[in-house]
């Protein structure tokens, strides 16, 4: 009996050594490396600490970070409300119209998830060109004034902003549709009963029971937010100046740019950490959220 | 016994008499015909490269790969490449602000490594591949004081220069020999209206827009570096140059200007929307209109009763790192593209602009070509960018300066003082700078 268990953990033992390898040295060769300071692409000496004190000064590393968090505290909840709205909307179709049309509207609702990021971002620059871009035909046939969408700081950050919400609804899309279809129908039939609005119906039944899978999509969302890059890379490339500079952008300009390898791996934890307060903060919410259920 | 048993004895002698015949062949192969690998940037200059290497092939027997990055991504590899073990590239593509990092690092032989001196290459051109750099360039701290060696060999040719719409010049009287930033602002205010533009800039900072930048700080008589590497920037004459450039980009320069690349200045030189503007010719030449626009040194200013003008080198050059697979055949191919008659052919569409003085100067060329002779003349009165490996820094920080001026964020007289404290806390933190 012992010999078998025994055997079993050694048979799992060379794939678990493999894992743990591919996972963490990368992790702890990043370690090291903010450790030691380099020049012209290699190390040349032990700093100690001197990277994390560098990086806690660099000026553009945070400014990075703040215009990530701003994007990610403006985009998020817009791509929540719409994606819902998009979902809930379905969902009531269901009832009314044929199954291979819903089939239709859901296939379409989920193209641009499908897009490679920086085909969307190349996309949606040239929407934004001033003067030739379709954004501006629009402005001009509207008789509205010319925007230098990425030409301004704002403007950029926005261009941006909806450029993402294009991106992403289909992804919270996908996760709340599939939520609200599973969905038990006896809480609606006793709110029915009991003479709900439509709109009872959604804010009393719906979404406290939403609730769970909003909070999963809101993480995954907002990690994915944090490490932005492609697609923004290849509309605004992190400008004009450092308007849409965002954390990846400005760690892979630190890095590969200035070959600042010791500082970038530096910033690389200390985003790491923000990341996982962020999400760690929202499991938190979750866990607090169940145990009260389960009180009541 | 089984069927299927007495199959596998069998499918395992094969495959493994077979493993063993092709891992003798294998390296026998490679050695005979493994292709140099060359590493460059991607555009109508690698085209062109690309367009010529069967030609050597044919010669010579020696294959040539291209592996084709953008300009961010070619230096990351490239160094990824020079600083392992065995490297994966046999000869790289540099802009010339990164020879400081490549030859200053050790990475690259010299020429005299293959016992070739370079001969015939214009002044201006040559220059970049020198390491430590000529005297006149201040040398990153603590690089041994000589030899001067050539770590690399230039093949495209590039000088930013001033292309300008001749005939509103001509109408509007303003049309010297030599430019002044006077004159640019006297026809640029002339010209532009709604929809046409006196002026057109790299306005999206980084590495654009300061390269766009130098010529007007050189002009107005400022630096980016003083002697012992402290930053120059925060100077009378480095706010009036940029000073200078808000009011191009204010007054003159169209909408969007602030996320501009050289595709949009390109395009709107190229398409008569704007009157003037500074352009690396190599890859914009042969598409603007010989009979509208005129191409020349970029202007300068006046001080104390003499022109100062500094047009901005940007060699493409090669080199080979010290941990190049074959080396031997990459300095062939080296060597092969430079000659005169490569080069001929190189700089025949007018895309790309030739190194080497005889083919810039070549009577049958500049007929087809009216634009080398004048690149020629930039080009041996062009200065390079401080040689230092802080370069890429001293990019993201004036650039986004340059930026927030742009924006109206901060005044340019800020915006000198931001950049020239970021990069000073830079070069003192890196021990770049005394």
């Amino acid at each position: 009996m012992f010999r078998d268990r025994t055997l079993k953990y050694l048979l799992v033992l060379p794939a678990l050594i493999i894992i743990l390898l591919v996972m963490f040295y990368p992790i702890a060769y990043a370690v090291y490396t903010s450790f030691y300071s380099y020049l012209y692409g290699r190390i040349t000496n032990y700093v100690g600490l001197m990277n994390w004190s560098l990086a806690f000064q660099d000026s553009f590393f945070w400014h990075s970070i703040l215009i990530t968090l701003i994007y990610s505290v403006i985009a998020i909840p817009i791509e929540l409300v719409i994606s819902l709205a998009l979902a809930i909307s379905l969902f009531e179709l269901e009832n009314h119209i044929s199954k291979k049309f819903i089939t239709i509207i859901r296939s379409v609702v989920i193209v641009p998830f499908v897009v490679m990021p920086t085909v969307t971002g190349v996309i949606w620059r040239l929407i934004f060109m001033p003067n030739f871009g379709l954004a501006s035909e629009i402005f001009e046939i509207l008789h509205l004034p010319n925007i230098d969408w990425l030409g301004q700081s704002t403007n950029s950050m926005i261009a941006v902003i909806i450029m993402d919400i294009w991106m992403w609804v289909p992804f919270l899309f996908i996760i709340l549709y599939a939520a609200v279809q599973s969905l038990p129908m006896e809480a609606f039939e006793a709110a029915l009963v009991d003479g709900a609005s439509r709109m009872q119906l959604v804010r009393m039944v719906i979404l406290p029971l939403l609730k769970s899978s909003m909070l999963v999509a809101i993480s995954l969302r907002s990690i994915d937010a944090i490490r932005i890059f492609d697609q923004v890379y290849a509309m605004t490339q992190g400008g004009p100046g450092d308007a849409t500079m965002f954390a990846s952008l400005q760690l892979s300009n630190t890095a590969f740019g200035q070959l600042n390898f010791g500082v970038a791996a530096t910033e690389l934890f200390i985003t790491f950490v923000i990341m996982l307060l962020i999400v760690g903060s929202y499991y938190l919410i979750g866990i607090r959220r169940s145990a009260n259920v389960q009180i009541k | 016994m089984n069927k299927k048993l007495k199959v596998y004895p069998i499918a395992a002698t094969a495959l493994l008499s077979g493993l063993a015949v092709s891992a003798s062949i294998v390296p026998a192969m490679a050695a005979s015909t493994a292709p140099v690998q060359i590493a460059t940037f991607s555009g109508p200059e690698a085209d062109a490269l690309k367009a010529l290497a069967p030609l050597f092939t044919k010669e010579t027997g020696i294959k040539v790969v291209f592996t084709e990055f953008s300009y961010q991504a070619l230096f990351t590899k490239e160094l990824e490449s020079v600083s392992g073990g065995k490297g994966t590239y046999d000869m790289i593509f540099m802009d010339d602000p990164w020879i400081p990092t490549f030859a200053g690092g050790n990475y690259l032989y010299p020429m005299s490594h293959f016992g070739y001196a370079p001969k015939g290459f214009a002044k201006g051109a040559i220059q970049v591949s020198e390491w430590p750099p000529a005297p006149g360039y201040n040398a990153p701290l603590g690089t041994p004081s000589g030899p001067r060696q050539y770590y690399s060999l230039p093949v495209t040719g590039n000088v930013l220069m001033f292309f300008y719409r001749k005939d509103l010049a001509k109408k509007y009287r303003i049309n010297p020999t030599q430019w002044t930033w006077n004159d640019v602002n006297k026809l640029a205010a002339k010209v532009t209206t709604k929809k046409f533009f006196g002026f057109v800039l790299r306005g999206d900072g980084g590495n654009s827009s300061v390269a766009d930048f130098s010529p007007i700080l050189w002009a107005y008589g400022g630096h980016y570096f003083n002697k012992n590497w402290t930053s120059a920037l925060d100077s009378p004459h480095g706010i009036a140059a940029l000073t200078e450039w808000v009011t191009l980009f204010k007054r003159y320069a169209p909408l969007g200007s602030a996320s501009f690349g050289a595709n949009e200045v390109g395009n709107y030189l190229s398409k008569g929307q704007a009157a003037m503007g500074e352009v690396w010719p190599s890859g914009w030449t042969n598409v603007m209109n010989p009979k509208l626009i005129k191409f020349t040194r970029v202007p300068g200013t006046i001080i104390n009763g003499k022109l100062v003008q500094f047009p901005e080198v940007g060699v493409w050059s090669a080199g080979i790192p010290k941990n190049a697979p074959d080396s031997t055949n990459a300095f062939k191919f080296l060597k092969w593209i430079t000659s005169e008659k490569q080069q001929l052919m190189y700089g025949g569409n007018g895309l790309d602009v030739p190194t080497l003085t005889n083919v810039l100067l070549n009577k049958q060329l500049d007929k087809k070509w009216p634009y080398y002779v004048p690149f020629y003349d930039s080009l041996n009165a062009a200065k390079m960018r401080p040689r230092t490996p802080a370069w890429p820094f001293v990019e993201q920080a004036l650039g986004t300066q340059i930026v927030n001026a742009e924006l109206g964020k901060v005044t340019p007289s800020q915006a000198m003082q931001n950049a020239a404290q970021q990069i000073d806390q830079y070069m003192k933190e890196h021990g770049l700078s005394n």
